[in-house]
């Protein structure tokens, strides 16, 4: 799969890239704010896109209900954050496939995402 | 005049000033009736007297009598039939004599006749004052029983109400345009009393917010840094990246193992806050017990085989339902249960029963045979950050949240938790959920 993730925090997206390259053999494309996001997310195409809740310039969910009203057959998107109140969850739920709460476990992230995917 | 009181006086001054006016009025009429009632018994008296004298001849006392009746007598021209009498007594002539008596006959019956209508007017005024001096007070008393009722009593009942509702936190209210009066100085202090009360309300609200905020804000702050950590843990100890020898992949484990632990700490702690911030909602639906439990032993199964203990579930002879969160509620079993099986013995059992006990609520045990708890740190395990003694480091450490948290939850769902244990006998956490039914009387009245 390619897929795109958005995350501000170097390290997780780091660590994000290398658990989905190496454990899920997926093609990964990093962005780090959310206008960058927006930007590739509409220019290029991916199969899965996943969103930091809070970046700078656009937020996770801004990103998403902007990315969905320009693109036409737009591309799943799951939330990666830290966030946890039931507002937020339901936000995210609301707009995404899916939300993965953060600090994620990198042996099942690959199966996380997969279960969500087969689930939307 | 605005007062109450003023009115009030008013009122009584009003009706007792008119009770005193008519009832003299009626007073006047009788001393009337009663004064034109004496002249007609004088005067009837006259007649008879006259009528006797007539035929006899004159005594002196007889001229005399008439001399001083004539002075009392009215109207004028009785005087002067009387009169005229007299004279004709003095005169002595029979013919003068049956001449005035005649006349004064006439006059008699002429008076009589004028004032029988006086006294029946009298009567009727007697009658009406009357009738007036026990009606107006008795107007008076209903009209002043309207207006207390309807500027005391209604106004009273309007206000209590709205302290009622007050107390149910219905409070965003205010009395139009309060009465200058003694109500609405009433009124006037309940609603600034209102007004300071929302105002402190407002306040408390700020301050939950911004506790709230912080709680989010604080959660995203620790949990970024340790998604970094458990993530290149995770890498390492999976050997995504390569392999590691033997001890350095046991150091990674542990430092595995208190990473998770300080991710549950903080989920503990933002689970607490939010409960203490009473933004927490519980979403109560009826649930049977049997399946909360067995779905509860299933997630601990693993746990269970790790420490060689047995999981055991006592049914009731008649299933139960009761009402409750059952996230929520199954956090607080899966919590009791782990920390039985943490500090069971090996090759020994949990057990875990249900049963309405005598206070008539739905108590779910979970019993162990582990150490027991001394009966001075019975109530201080429910507490932060307090755990009575270390439980054996082979399996899960606790935060030290998990039971306040537990006491939170099921104080939430309106029951109570707590412990029975002795030194070296196991314990017996028990909670209670106050809202329960069988599960036959369901199926019944589906039926």
């Amino acid at each position: 799969m390619k897929i795109l993730i958005a995350e501000d925090d170097q390290n997780i997206s780091t660590i994000a890239k290398l658990v989905l390259e190496r454990v899920g053999k997926h093609e990964v494309h990093l962005v780090a704010d959310g206008r960058a996001a927006l930007d590739t997310a509409l220019s290029q195409s991916f199969d899965l896109i996943i969103l930091d809740g809070m970046m700078p310039e656009l937020s996770g969910p801004e990103v998403c209900r902007m990315y969905k009203e320009q693109k036409q057959n737009a591309s799943p998107v799951i939330f990666l954050s830290a966030k946890s109140t039931p507002q937020d969850i339901a936000q995210f739920l609301d707009l995404g496939v899916g939300y993965i709460q953060k600090p994620f476990n990198p042996q099942t992230l690959c199966q996380q995402i997969e279960t969500i995917l087969k689930a939307a | 005049m605005k007062s109450i009181s003023a009115k009030i006086s008013i009122a009584v001054y009003v009706i007792a000033a008119s009770t005193f006016i008519f009832s003299s009025y009626a007073y006047k009429a009788y001393q009337e009736m009663d004064r034109y009632q004496d002249d007609l018994h004088l005067s009837l008296y006259l007649r008879g007297f006259a009528k006797e004298i007539e035929n006899k001849p004159s005594l002196k006392e007889n001229i005399a009598y008439f001399k001083k009746v004539r002075k009392n007598v009215f109207p004028e021209y009785r005087s002067i039939a009387i009169s005229n009498i007299v004279q004709a007594l003095n005169a002595n002539s029979p013919q003068l004599q049956a001449k005035r008596f005649k006349e004064f006959q006439e006059s008699e019956r002429r008076f009589y006749n004028e004032t029988l209508p006086k006294i029946e007017v009298a009567k009727d005024f007697f009658k009406k004052y009357v009738l007036l001096s026990v009606l107006s007070p008795l107007i008076g008393i209903f009209l002043f029983s309207v207006y207390l009722k309807r500027s005391i009593v209604h106004p009273l009942q309007k206000l209590s109400q709205r302290m009622m509702d007050f107390l149910v936190d219905r409070y965003t209210f205010k009395f139009s345009t309060p009465e200058n009066n003694e109500i609405g100085d009433l009124q006037r202090t309940f609603n600034s009393l209102a007004q300071k009360a929302i105002n402190s309300m407002d306040e408390l609200k700020a301050l939950d917010r911004a506790k709230s905020e912080f709680v989010s804000i604080a959660s995203h702050e620790l949990r970024t840094p340790l998604t970094s950590i458990k993530g290149s843990l995770g890498l390492l100890s999976s050997g995504i990246v390569g392999d590691l020898n033997g001890e350095s992949l046991g150091l990674i484990r542990i430092a595995e193992q208190e990473t998770d632990r300080l991710v549950r700490l903080i989920n503990n702690l933002l689970d607490l806050a939010k409960m203490e911030s009473r933004t927490f909602k519980l979403q109560t639906h009826w649930h049977s017990l049997q399946t909360l439990l067995e779905s509860c032993a299933d997630s601990l199964l693993g746990l269970a085989q790790t420490a060689q203990v047995r999981i055991q579930i006592l049914r009731p002879p008649e299933d139960l339902e009761a009402k409750f969160d059952s996230d929520r509620i199954q956090q607080v079993i899966t919590n009791l249960m782990s920390n039985a099986i943490k500090y069971s013995p090996k090759g020994s059992s949990v057990t875990l029963r249900y049963f309405v006990n005598t206070q008539s609520a739905l108590e779910v045990d979970i019993i162990d045979s582990g150490p027991g708890i001394a009966e001075s740190d019975q109530q201080l395990i429910f507490e932060k950050f307090r755990q009575a003694t270390q439980p054996e480091s082979r399996l899960v450490k606790g935060t030290g949240l998990g039971l306040a948290i537990s006491k939170a939850l099921v104080e939430e769902h309106g029951g109570t938790i707590s412990v029975r244990s002795e030194s070296g006998k196991g314990s017996t956490f028990y909670f209670t959920l106050p809202e329960w039914r069988k599960l036959e009387s369901i199926q019944k009245d589906a039926a």
